[in-house]
């Protein structure tokens, strides 16, 4: 995906100042027949980290996904609302610019079936960094960022599936941070790892506040109260994903409003 | 007492699957144990080098190897090629379960089920006579694609939609190209799929006759040029053992040559696209 000289250079301005916050506006999301999210409203504020919790099947993957376009590319899916990047709707940026600043990592580690380094030098030269030693560099500052780069540097050229499956999580992590993004999407990025594993890439994603404006999705409430500054609670009603409650975690935790929410957070529904 | 009879149907399945494993394998060694008592006290160097006399009875088959490779390579330069990209635009560029997708790959079903004699008369209503080819090793070879393509296509595609989801939901997240994927992820992660479409692709114009007679011809010189007709090794075992009386022992030479290039072919179609994933 070729970038703009100016608009390349986005990521690297953007660094030295506040990330950008995210804002979703009235989103709904339709799969045919089906809505998966209604009348979603989300702000998730500069540099803080948002968790979205609640039951499997409410929405919240798709809702995430609908950040930086990917939910988009579903054959058959509708979407009406607004979705901004920095005040800036996500429609009037090009994919490449849009998926450059808005990192996304998944459930389950997917790093590419080539080797480690390469799969940080790849989407680099993709996003036209051209000067092999600049892509070296960047690509070791991004391991040296998930804490990786002392595991691996002696390795850089095995394969990536090598790794073990919270190496290859945070490898991903890795491949994210390696094009500057702003933001970054988190689908549930602990659940198929073990516990110490988890705890690490908990750790690297702790790291990002401040610098990243981050939303992760997880089936973790104790995660979710240990990282998220702020977390909004999804539910289904009537079949419809909906966002029930939003507000500061602590808050959520100790005083919430909704009764469903009250449930759900003290572990008896959901 | 369950166990007993669980382990017994076990003993049963497997005393079947064992039974159906050997037919398979013994008759299989039973033809090839078959050419060789036909054919291998006519195997010889000579034989391998030399130019055919008598019909086919005495002398070599080197002509008809040369045409054979030629055939052979002007249709796998049109179906690899060719095959690729059908394949790639099915499963990457038509909508996944859509209406196109599902019409396309019934009809290669069908297109793979079509006997090759339909093939043949089309070869040469086409190629031969519409564009003027006349009897050649290039109207053969392009004849031989066209009953190839499918079976390619299909297996090639189907090798490409076991690439895992996960690597496309990764390279979307981060605006990888669709040549880059397709390029550095789809095709490599595809290629012993690849290699066994070749493979069988392969296999079945080596072994076609029914095409060719009708378009390639059967003239047993060595060929100056792809215009010139020229007969495979397939036609002259057909024509060896149906046409010439004491073609027997030749036959069976030239099925051996057939088999040893066949298996040559398969070592290298393997080696230069060996199973990526890992």
């Amino acid at each position: 995906m070729k970038t703009s000289a100016a608009e390349a250079q986005f990521g690297r301005e953007a660094r030295l100042q506040a990330p950008p916050g995210v804002r979703v506006e009235n989103l709904t999301v339709r799969f045919g027949q089906k809505t998966a999210v209604a009348d979603a409203d989300l702000t998730v504020k500069s540099g803080q980290i948002l968790a979205m919790v609640g039951p499997s099947g409410c929405g919240k993957s798709t809702l995430l996904a609908s950040i930086n376009g990917i939910t988009d590319l579903v054959p058959g899916v509708v979407i009406s609302g607004q979705r901004l990047v920095g005040n800036r709707p996500i429609d009037t940026m090009s994919s490449g610019i849009l998926r450059r600043r808005v990192g996304m990592l998944f459930q389950k580690p997917n790093p590419f079936p080539m080797s480690i380094i390469e799969n940080l030098e790849f989407p680099l030269r993709e996003h036209g960094v051209r000067g092999r030693g600049q892509r070296r560099e960047q690509a070791r500052d991004a391991l040296a960022q998930v804490g990786l780069w002392g595991e691996v540097k002696d390795r850089l050229k095995d394969p990536a599936l090598t790794l073990s499956g919270g190496q290859q999580q945070r490898l991903c992590l890795a491949r994210a941070l390696v094009l500057e993004p702003d933001v970054l999407l988190l689908d549930e990025p602990c659940s198929a790892l073990d516990p110490i594993a988890s705890a690490k890439v908990e750790a690297c994603i702790d790291s990002l506040r401040g610098g990243y404006t981050v939303v992760i999705v997880t089936h973790n409430l104790a995660q979710a109260r240990r990282i998220a500054d702020e977390m909004v609670v999804f539910w289904v009603e009537h079949d419809v994903g909906r966002i029930i409650e939003a507000g500061p975690t602590e808050r959520l935790f100790t005083a919430p409003v909704h009764p469903t929410t009250r449930a759900y957070c003290k572990g008896l529904a959901g | 007492m369950v166990k007993t009879v669980s382990s017994n149907s076990d003993g049963l399945v497997s005393l079947v699957l064992w039974g159906l494993f050997s037919l398979v394998t013994v008759v299989s060694l039973w033809m090839l144990g078959d050419i060789l008592l036909l054919g291998l006290d006519h195997l010889s160097l000579d034989f391998v080098i030399g130019e055919p006399a008598d019909a086919g009875r005495n002398g070599g088959i080197a002509p008809l190897i040369v045409s054979t490779l030629l055939v052979l390579a002007v249709c796998m330069a049109v179906v690899i090629p060719v095959g690729l990209a059908t394949a790639l635009a099915i499963t990457e560029f038509l909508a996944p379960e859509g209406r196109w997708q599902a019409t396309l790959l019934r009809s290669l079903d069908l297109l793979s089920a079509v006997p090759s004699i339909v093939f043949g008369l089309f070869g040469y209503a086409f190629f031969a006579i519409q564009l003027g080819l006349g009897f050649s090793i290039l109207s053969g070879g392009l004849a031989l694609a066209c009953m190839a393509l499918p079976l390619f296509v299909r297996i090639t595609a189907s090798a490409l939609a076991m690439v895992p989801h996960s690597y496309r939901q990764a390279a979307d997240a981060l605006a990888i190209s669709r040549v880059s994927w397709c390029a550095r992820i789809l095709l490599p992660q595809s290629s012993s799929g690849i290699a066994a479409a070749t493979i069988l692709s392969i296999g079945r114009s080596l072994a076609e006759t029914a095409v060719l007679i009708f378009t390639a011809g059967y003239v047993m010189r060595m060929p100056d040029s792809l215009m010139d007709s020229g007969r495979t090794l397939a036609v002259h075992i057909y024509d060896l053992s149906m046409n010439v009386s004491g073609g027997d022992p030749a036959a069976g030479a030239t099925s051996l040559v057939l088999v040893v290039i066949l298996v040559v072919l398969n070592l290298i179609t393997r080696k230069v696209l060996p199973d990526r994933t890992f």
